[in-house]
């Protein structure tokens, strides 16, 4: 049975069938073989979503999806610029640093993507930055929403593995704002390089003036870590509250939000939800499918038998979670290979925090790599840049990427300090 | 035809929204109701894990209509023409036999659930499963529509 659901999932994924379907057709197939009751399939399916921690997914997305609309990332933006206006490539580091701020807000890389884009790209071209450049960094700093708290994928990997997402959420911290400052740097020494503007004096006024327009919105981050860690809500608890929250900026403080704007914000959100607890419903029956043939434990013994030296057990890992970022979602992937991993990574004493971020840092790049990278095509649709091209640009924010992943898979501390 | 599809993607949109709204709602009251009232409601949670899934298949049969499924489409985008054509032909005929089988899969679940009720809303679960021979078949609606305009554009 093993072949068979392998085989059609490779085939049908090559083929380009969605990869929700990719997964549950390949069930399908493996259900038929086997001669199980059909009705396991849309069991397995329920099953996987009937879950309240999942539930933090809708609701950290309906938070992002109202953030979004309630004029968040135009506060965001002309915060980061009075801060760093008056120095060379200021645009660059505003795309930068309003990527991390507002990761701290969303939990979707893509969706940060496309907010950053759709205003940042336009204003950079306007500025004769080099389009390849820019379509580049945008798609990089949105994708660190992925590994800033609230992520969907360390909500994913919670729920999948066990692991507190409030830890997981704490440990994000450090990775997301170093990787978001590695950025920064590499941008400025391109600026120098190409001579490009500056914007704007310094003050303290308008870093004040723009603050207090944006604080409410920065306290967000906060209110979700306290409040999970503190144990005074759940993770999903926590989404409700931030949607709350959001809701009530948007509509009653920063009043960007109308009632009628309401129903498309709503329905926004289900739909970007959907996309993703589809597969998390499909990928359960999938899952379910292999480990009734123990295919995962073979995997990971099989792996374990490669060789029982830790350094070289943690590269291999982080190469197949690499390559797997080229072809998967982070959903799918998180899902399909923590079975496989984590126990390996457990015995050779890896904290299940920090293998969490290891696996979150390594799909982030995947966001940005050819053939799937979404981040990386929202970026190119946006700014017309192709993706070849894009991709090129892109090289040394992978080098930043990998390098602030080697220090998280050698140097535990790092991570495994926010363990109580 | 084009009316049909029309309404139901009225009543699926409301659906989601009112799903959503549900989803927010309830788990507030959760933690409001912990806090102020000191004793927690029982049934917001099970309220809001049925809306999730509700929404999960209404959302996937509506990014079904509107093609918004993330796929690995390299092979679509370097074919051309005929070959192009095929390709997409398969791709729809892949998702009918999913729709299919989630439809009779789900119907089979549907009718375990004349016999059960839920823990604590004490709600029917044939109603909650009912959603998902529904969504199979709306999605085989969608996708057959979908290759009639197709060929319409064609012709």
């Amino acid at each position: 049975m093993g072949y068979i659901l392998i085989g059609t999932f490779v085939i049908l994924l090559v083929l380009g069938v969605p990869i929700a379907f990719v997964l549950a057709i390949s069930g399908f197939a493996a259900i038929l073989y086997e001669g199980y009751p059909l009705v396991v399939m849309s069991q397995r399916f329920f099953t996987g979503l009937d879950s309240f921690p999942f539930m933090a997914i809708p609701l950290f997305m309906l938070a992002g999806s109202i953030m979004a609309k309630g004029g968040v990332t135009q506060r965001i933006i002309d915060f980061a610029l009075s801060i760093f206006g008056s120095i060379r490539g200021a645009l660059s580091h505003v795309v930068a640093s309003s990527g991390i701020l507002m990761g701290g807000i969303s939990g979707s890389g893509v969706a940060d993507t496309a907010a950053l884009g759709s205003i940042l790209i336009p204003e950079m071209k306007r500025r004769n930055y080099d389009p390849g450049f820019s379509a580049a960094l945008v798609a990089a700093s949105g994708s660190i929403g992925l590994i800033l708290p609230p992520s969907i994928a360390l909500i994913i990997y919670g729920v999948s593995t066990q692991t507190s997402i409030g830890d997981l959420f704490l440990a994000g911290l450090i990775p997301g704002i170093v990787i978001g400052i590695g950025f920064i740097i590499y941008s400025y020494f391109v600026a120098r390089k190409y001579q490009y503007p500056k914007e704007d004096s310094f003050s303290w006024k308008k870093v004040w003036v723009s603050l207090r327009k944006t604080i409410l919105a920065l306290l967000m981050p906060v209110i979700i870590i306290v409040g999970i860690r503190g144990g005074i809500f759940t993770a999903t608890e926590g989404g409700a509250i931030v949607a709350l929250y959001s809701l009530f900026l948007g509509v009653f403080i920063y009043r960007e939000i109308k009632i009628k704007d309401l129903p498309k914000i709503f329905y926004d959100a289900a739909i970007s939800t959907a996309m993703i607890s589809t597969i998390i419903g499909a990928t359960t029956l999938f899952s379910w499918l292999l480990s009734s043939e123990q295919i995962p434990q073979k995997l990971t013994q099989s792996l374990l038998g490669v060789t029982d030296n830790p350094v070289l057990l943690l590269l291999i890992i982080n190469v197949i979670l690499l390559l797997s970022g080229l072809f998967l979602d982070s959903g799918p992937a998180i899902l399909l290979l923590s079975p496989i991993l984590a126990p390996v990574a457990a015995s050779i004493g890896v904290d299940m925090v920090q293998f969490g971020l290891i696996m979150v840092i390594n799909l982030t790049i995947g966001l940005l790599t050819p053939p799937v990278g979404t981040a990386m095509f929202v970026a190119s649709n946006i700014s017309g840049v192709p993706v070849l091209k894009l991709a090129k640009n892109l090289l040394p924010f992978w080098l930043i990427m990998i390098f602030v992943l080697l220090i998280i898979t050698f140097v535990p501390s790092v991570t495994t300090f926010v363990v109580k | 035809m084009k009316k049909v599809t029309k309404g139901i993607l009225i009543i699926l949109y409301t659906l989601s929204v009112v799903l959503m709204a549900t989803m927010l709602i309830s788990v507030s009251l959760q933690v409001i109701s912990r806090y102020i009232f000191g004793n927690p409601f029982t049934w917001t949670e099970e309220l809001a894990r049925y809306s999730f899934v509700w929404v999960t298949f209404i959302g996937m049969t509506i990014g079904v209509k509107k093609g918004s499924h993330i796929a690995l489409d390299v092979l679509q985008r370097v074919l051309k023409g005929r070959s192009k054509f095929i390709l997409q032909l398969i791709n729809y005929g892949l998702l009918i036999l999913f729709s299919i089988a989630l439809m009779i899969s789900g119907w089979h679940l549907y009718e375990l659930g004349l016999r059960q009720t839920s823990p604590s809303l004490t709600l029917p679960m044939n109603l909650v499963y009912s959603i998902i021979p529904l969504s199979g078949l709306l999605m085989i609606y969608f996708v057959i529509t979908e290759l009639f305009s197709k060929k319409e554009q064609k012709g």
